[in-house]
Formats: C-alpha cells, sequence, structure tokens
C-alpha cells in the first residue's frame, strides 16, 4: 500500500460516504468520519496505521489553515449591523458556558480513567476548549438550503463565525495551560505569559497578513492566480505562524477577517477557495475518522456522553442568558442555542493539534475519540436540530425553494 | 522551517517569478524551473531536505494528472483524425532519435555498441509535463497542438518497448550471454496493454458510476480519487504512471456522456499542483552534472533533437500533414526528464559498467532539454499560428 493509493481510496470512499449521507440528509461531513471510521483500524482496516497516523499531517495543517481562512472571511462586519450588541453577548456566553460546563464535569467524572490530576485537568480543559467550537460549514450549509433569510439568520451566521475564533482563542489558552501543566520545570509565570503571547502573537502576524494580502490582491486577475495566490498566502501564514508558536488557525482567521472587511473586492479572494477544498475536506474527514478506535470508545462511552450533554446544556443555556441580557428577541434567545449544536471541522481539527502534541500522549487516545464521538453525533443530530430552529423562527423563505 | 511554511514561500516566489517572467513572453513553466534552481541546493540551497522527499510522491499525483488531461484529446472521434499522422510521426521521430543517437555516438565518438544501443534508446522518451504547460498557458488549439499532444503521449509506449528491447540486446552482447528478443517484447508489450487496461477499466468504472455525481463538489473528489487510485494501482503492478492515467483519461473521455467535464474540473485546480511540481523539478536538476557533459553529452544533445525533428518531418511526410505540421512538430518534442532519467537509473542498477557513463550525461541533459524545451515548444506553436492572440 502506498500513500498514493490510500489518498485515492480516502477522496472515492468520502465521495461515496457524502453521496449517502446526502441522500438521507445528513451533512457530507458526517458521511466522512462515519467512512473513515469504517475503513480504519477499527473495522475493516483497509488502510494501515503506518499511513494514517502521520505521514498525512500535512494534509491536517493544510486543511485547517483553509478552514480558518474561510472562517475568518466569512466574518463580514457589514451585516452584523445593529444585532451587534445581543451576537457579542449572545457569542460570550454560550461558547463559555460550553467551556465551562463541559470543564467542570469532564473534571468531576475523569476519575474513572486513570491519569494524575495534572493530566485530568488538562485533558478536561482541552476538552471544554473543544466543546466550545461549532461548525460554520455544516451551519451554512442548512441556511443554504432552507433559503433562510433574516434577523435570526443574520445573529446565528455571526455567532457561529465568532464562536469559532474564540473558541480557538480559548483552545490556545487550555492548550498551552496543558503544556505548561505537564512540562516538566514549567514555572506558574509561563502558564500566563504563553497563551497571551500565543493569542496577541497570532493577533497581530494575522492582522499583519491581512492587510498586506489586501495591499496585493490587485495584482492578481485570473481565476488560476487567484487561486494559487490565495492558497499560497494560507500556506505561508500558517506556516509563519506555526514557526513562531502562535496558533496557525487563529492567524489565519485573523488574516482572513482583515483582508474581508478591509475591502468588499476581496471576498472574490476568500470565495476562489471554495473550488479547491473539497477534495482536501473529504480526505481530512476521513483520516480523522480513521482515528476512531472502538476498543476507546467503549471505555470512554460514558465521557463522551457527559459531554455531549454538558456542551449542549451549556451552548443552549449560554444563549438564553446572554439574549436575556442583551434584550434580544424571544425567539433568538430560545432557540438559537439549538442551532448551534453542529460540530465538525474546527473540532476535530484541535483535536488533532492536540493528539499530534507528544507531550499530551498519555491523554490524546481519550481525547480524540471522545470529540470524534460527539462530532459525529453532533452532526448527525446538529443540522436537522438547526433546521428545526430556523423553522421556528419563521425565517425559511418557502417561495424560493418552491420555485427550484 | 516547517514545510507549510516551505511550501507557502515557494507559492510566493513562484507567484513572482511568474508575473516577472509573463513581461519577457517566456513560457511560465522556465520562470518555475529557474527559480526552482535558484533555490535548490546548488545555489540557495534553502529547500529543506523534506520537502524534495516528498516532492517524489507529488510528483507522481502530478505526472497522473497530466497524462489524465492527455486523453482529453484522443476520444474516438479525434482519434479517427488524427490517429494515422500521429502514428507515423511517432514512429519517424523514435526511429530516427534512435538511429541518429546510436550511429553517432558509436561511429563518431566511438563508444561500444552497447552503450550506443542503450543511449539511442533512452533518446526515444519524451516528457509531456512541460510541453502540456505551455499549450496549457496559451491555450493553443488547433491540429497542430492535438497532434503534438498525441505523440508526446504515445512516445512513452515506444520508449518502453525500444527501452526494454535495446537494453537487454546491450546487455546480452556486452555479458556475451543469450535472450530471446521476443520474449522481451513480449513482456514489454505486456506492461504497455497492462497499463492500458488497467486505466482503461478504471475509466470503464469512472463513467459509469458518475451518473450519480450530483454537483460541481462531488465531481472533482470523484476524479481526482480515481487518478489517485490509477497512480496508486500502477506503481504497485509497477506499470507506466504515464500510459495507466492516459489510459484512464481516454476511456472517460470515450464511455461518459459529457465526459468533458472531468477534465474541465481537474484543470480548475491543478494551476497551484503544476507551480508547485515544476519549482520543484527545477529544484532537482543537478547543475553540476552539466560541468562534465563532455562529448558523448553534447553528442546525445544535438543528435537526439536532429532525430526527433528529421524522423517527424519524414513520418509526416507519409501523412497529408499540413505544411506547417511536418516542419514544426519535432520542436515540440525537445523536453525530456522522469522517465529518462528512470531508464538511466535502471540501467545503472542493472548494468552497472553502462550506467556509469550513461546516467551523468542523461542527468545532464536533462537539465538542457527541460529549460529549452518549453521555448521549442512555444516557438512552434507561435509558427503555425495556434496560439490566441
Amino acid at each position: 500500500m502506498n500513500i498514493i493509493f490510500a489518498l485515492g481510496i480516502f477522496l472515492l470512499v468520502g465521495y461515496l460516504s457524502g453521496r449517502v449521507a446526502s441522500r438521507f440528509k445528513i451533512p457530507e461531513v458526517t458521511g466522512y468520519i462515519v467512512a473513515g471510521i469504517l475503513i480504519g483500524p477499527s473495522v475493516l482496516h483497509l488502510i494501515p496505521e503506518s499511513i494514517t497516523e502521520h505521514e498525512l499531517d500535512f494534509v491536517v495543517d493544510l486543511a485547517l489553515g483553509l478552514i480558518a481562512f474561510s472562517i475568518g472571511g466569512g466574518l463580514n462586519l457589514k451585516q452584523v449591523g445593529k444585532l451587534g450588541k445581543s451576537i457579542i453577548s449572545i457569542t460570550l456566553f454560550q461558547c463559555f458556558g460550553a467551556f465551562l460546563l463541559v470543564t467542570l464535569t469532564i473534571f468531576l467524572f475523569s476519575n474513572v480513567l486513570r491519569g494524575d490530576r495534572p493530566g485530568l485537568l488538562s485533558l478536561s480543559l482541552l476538552l471544554g476548549a473543544i466543546a466550545s467550537a461549532t461548525a460554520p460549514a455544516a451551519t451554512i450549509a442548512v441556511i443554504n438550503e432552507l433559503r433562510a433569510k433574516g434577523l435570526f439568520t443574520t445573529t446565528l451566521l455571526s455567532v457561529v463565525a465568532l464562536d469559532d475564533a474564540l473558541a480557538i482563542g480559548i483552545f490556545g489558552v487550555a492548550h498551552a495551560f496543558a503544556i505548561s501543566l505537564l512540562g516538566k520545570g514549567g514555572s506558574t509565570l509561563q502558564m500566563v505569559t504563553l497563551p497571551i503571547r500565543e493569542i496577541f502573537g497570532s493577533l497581530i502576524l494575522g492582522g499583519a497578513a491581512g492587510f498586506i494580502l489586501h495591499l496585493i490582491f490587485p495584482f492578481f486577475k485570473t481565476r488560476r492566480e487567484i487561486l494559487m495566490v490565495v492558497l499560497g498566502s494560507v500556506l505561508f501564514i500558517g506556516g509563519c505562524a506555526i514557526s513562531l508558536h502562535f496558533s496557525s488557525l487563529l492567524t489565519n482567521i485573523t488574516a482572513g477577517f482583515v483582508v474581508v472587511n478591509l475591502a468588499r473586492r476581496n471576498q472574490r479572494f476568500v470565495a476562489s477557495l471554495d473550488d479547491f477544498t473539497p477534495p482536501v475536506y473529504a480526505v481530512f474527514f476521513v483520516l480523522a475518522g480513521t482515528h476512531l478506535k472502538f476498543a476507546m470508545l467503549a471505555k470512554v462511552g460514558l465521557l463522551g456522553l457527559i459531554f455531549i450533554l454538558a456542551r449542549s446544556i451549556g451552548k443552549i443555556g449560554g444563549t438564553f442568558v446572554g439574549g436575556h441580557i442583551s434584550k434580544a428577541p424571544d425567539i433568538v434567545k430560545k432557540w438559537l442555542g439549538v442551532s448551534l449544536l453542529p460540530q465538525a471541522g474546527v473540532a476535530v481539527g484541535l483535536a488533532l493539534i492536540a493528539y499530534e502534541n507528544p507531550i499530551l500522549a498519555p491523554y490524546s487516545d481519550i481525547l480524540i475519540n471522545v470529540v470524534l464521538a460527539s462530532v459525529a453525533i453532533n452532526e448527525i443530530i446538529g443540522p436537522p436540530a438547526t433546521a428545526f430552529a430556523i423553522r421556528k423562527s419563521k425565517e425559511v423563505n418557502r417561495k424560493l425553494i418552491d420555485t427550484e | 522551517m516547517n514545510e507549510i511554511l516551505s511550501l507557502g514561500i515557494i507559492f510566493i516566489l513562484g507567484l513572482i517569478a511568474q508575473k516577472l517572467i509573463q513581461r519577457v513572453k517566456i513560457p511560465i513553466v522556465t520562470g518555475y524551473l529557474l527559480l526552482g534552481i535558484l533555490i535548490g541546493p546548488y545555489i540557495l540551497n534553502v529547500v529543506s531536505p523534506r520537502i524534495l522527499r516528498f516532492s517524489g510522491l507529488f510528483s507522481e499525483i502530478v505526472l497522473g494528472i497530466i497524462a489524465f488531461s492527455i486523453g482529453e484529446n484522443f476520444s474516438i472521434a479525434n482519434l479517427k483524425t488524427i490517429g494515422r499522422t500521429v502514428f507515423l510521426i511517432s514512429v519517424g521521430e523514435v526511429a530516427l532519435a534512435f538511429l541518429a543517437v546510436s550511429m553517432v555516438l558509436h561511429f563518431l565518438l566511438k563508444q561500444s555498441i552497447p552503450i550506443a544501443l542503450v543511449f539511442g534508446s533512452i533518446a526515444a522518451a519524451t516528457a509531456p509535463a512541460a510541453t502540456i504547460m505551455v499549450i496549457r498557458e496559451y491555450r493553443a488549439k488547433g491540429p497542430f497542438t492535438s497532434t503534438l499532444l498525441g505523440v508526446v503521449a504515445v512516445d512513452d509506449a515506444w520508449g518502453l518497448i525500444l527501452f526494454g528491447v535495446f537494453f537487454s540486446i546491450a546487455k546480452s552482447i556486452a555479458c556475451k550471454s543469450n535472450v530471446f528478443i521476443p520474449v522481451v517484447i513480449l513482456l514489454a508489450l505486456l506492461k504497455i496493454l497492462g497499463a492500458f487496461i488497467l486505466g482503461g477499466l478504471l475509466g470503464w468504472i469512472l463513467s459509469y458510476f458518475s451518473k450519480l455525481i450530483k454537483n460541481r463538489d462531488e465531481l472533482l473528489i470523484y476524479t481526482l480519487g480515481f487518478i489517485l487510485l490509477s497512480v496508486g494501482f500502477s506503481r504497485l503492478l509497477d506499470f507506466s504512471v504515464l500510459l495507466t492515467c492516459l489510459g484512464l483519461g481516454t476511456a472517460s473521455i470515450n464511455f461518459a456522456q459529457r465526459g468533458r467535464k472531468f477534465f474541465d474540473i481537474v484543470d480548475s485546480v491543478s494551476s497551484p499542483l503544476f507551480l508547485l511540481f515544476f519549482i520543484l523539478v527545477g529544484a532537482e536538476l543537478e547543475l553540476p552534472a552539466l560541468a562534465r557533459l563532455g562529448w558523448v553529452g553534447a553528442a546525445y544533445l544535438v543528435s537526439r533533437v536532429f532525430g526527433k525533428w528529421i524522423g517527424a518531418y519524414i513520418g509526416a511526410k507519409f501523412t497529408r500533414a499540413p505544411d506547417l505540421i511536418k516542419k514544426y512538430i519535432g520542436l515540440g518534442l525537445v523536453p525530456q526528464a522522469g522517465v529518462a532519467l528512470g531508464m538511466a537509473l535502471y540501467v545503472k542498477s542493472y548494468f552497472v559498467e553502462a550506467g556509469a557513463t550513461i546516467l551523468p550525461v542523461i542527468i545532464g541533459c536533462t537539465v538542457i532539454y527541460e529549460l529549452v524545451g518549453p521555448l521549442c515548444t512555444k516557438y512552434a506553436l507561435t509558427k503555425v499560428y495556434e496560439i490566441e492572440k
């Protein structure tokens, strides 16, 4: 088995499972992950672990950069308008709500696992941070499918995008925290300075990169050139961030955000990635699926359940509180939280970042399996939940759907 | 420096090179290659070895994509019009290149017969990648372009047969052992046939199930999946990646309804892959080999191009091809790269005495052919008026 062969199988299996998934009105992402589980070591063992474990790391890095840049590019300040206050309040409350609730409950129940206190605390923090992420891609897909438009939809879109930026920030802190908790000789001071350095560094680097991109974009005109310059930039920005020990995700989000909000013309550049990303995402999610191990799942089943429940309560409760404080309309308060349940690329990506870190090795299998189980389930029940909430808000545009 | 950053830098430099090179009206591919040489190990040495290691894998994928896209020109209808011309031209240029190189090396430069024969058979090989890039960049279209694509594609099959046969003969002369030539030919034919059948079968499957595809995203994932699968399979079975993917592309255009869609969708994402591919090819060109070329190298370099040119001309004489095609088709056949290098490396492993002479020459000539080839192709395309203004 060579890598090219394996990649071909990933793509075709991904295509097939995406097809099947969309027949059952489930997002393609779910199909990809389930396909990955099927061809992975737990079930058919079609692809040897020598390939799935580390050979394809560059696909992960590439996919994460692309996901992050697109998320940032989707955050258009013009759309936010008057809703700004409730969007920010809801984002903060539901994001931290899910983070805190998951961290606390997982830590309380973590004595079912073997491990010392700092280790379990790190694991809980990381899982909490990952819980705060949502899935912009799945959410946008549902909104497009329903042709939804209105106050609820706009709020939802903005919250989803902001939430991921925030989630990545929280993860950055949690990750740095975990490293200094587990690493030998990390001082208390470092536990504070490392995350701050990482976050502010990423923001500054991403901001500067976004500005430079804004300046150079006009030089590129044809579709081919545009695709190349955006792809090259995402790689370059991500690579710089990795070299400087910043978060490549946060840096790329910032760059995408800055470049899109500097000028309307730049939207075309961010959109050019859509042509290129499908195969990268397919490989990324199928690959993620192959990391799921059933034996491990039996062990962490309870934790997975707790993770999903605590996350849902945190998201829905947090939205309610945030909406209440900012005097958002009732419909937003009640139903927006439900529509935030999908979870996909960012969560998987963050889990893979933790997975690749040797310091976290004793906990990495638990972590990735909890997250993958949650993503698989949330991607099955999440999008229907989002659709349900949007229907409740009566923002579905029947006319547009019928005319097609 | 991590790989992602290296790749990002390569991309950005590639774009700058492209912008600069467009001003002097030289093919972009030459710009990529020059940039690759510049950042490669012999000048600036800024490409990390890990990237170069990954490039072997990557270049097989890109070669697969290139061969697949050549298949687009091989629809039955198109084959009927150009098939005979392509066949005769390719026979002519392959035969003459072989004869010219082996005779010059044996009679003029007093190389032994086995070495001259092996050199001659390697001379038949051409490299489609750079030629395709030039055609793509200038959106060239017309009878010359499709004939050239055909010849470039068929060359690989001829090269394999010729090399298989004359390598065995050369070795049997040198080692005074007996080989049964029909068996060698049969084996080479089997491998070629195997590659086509494998590619054709996969292409048939691709076409058959493509009815289920709903949108562009799926189409892209699906098509790329099949290309990678073909590359992977042919590596596994030790078939030619080029011929297998050519079979895949040919089958796709002929079996599927509106088969063009597969090629269009791959074309929409291939630019960044090509950029990376040619810069890495440039970085791997071994400049020091140029200094060691000597008379043998010079003779090989010149007599091969001469043979290709005259051979293609003679082959075209027997067809009703227009004069312009006759005159210029040989110029599109200059590039030589991976396939020839592979043959030379094979010689080095299995026929050590000859390999010591042959490998350095082929490595050095690759540098020149790769840099000069695209210029020749562009010149030919301009001369036959198939470049849109």
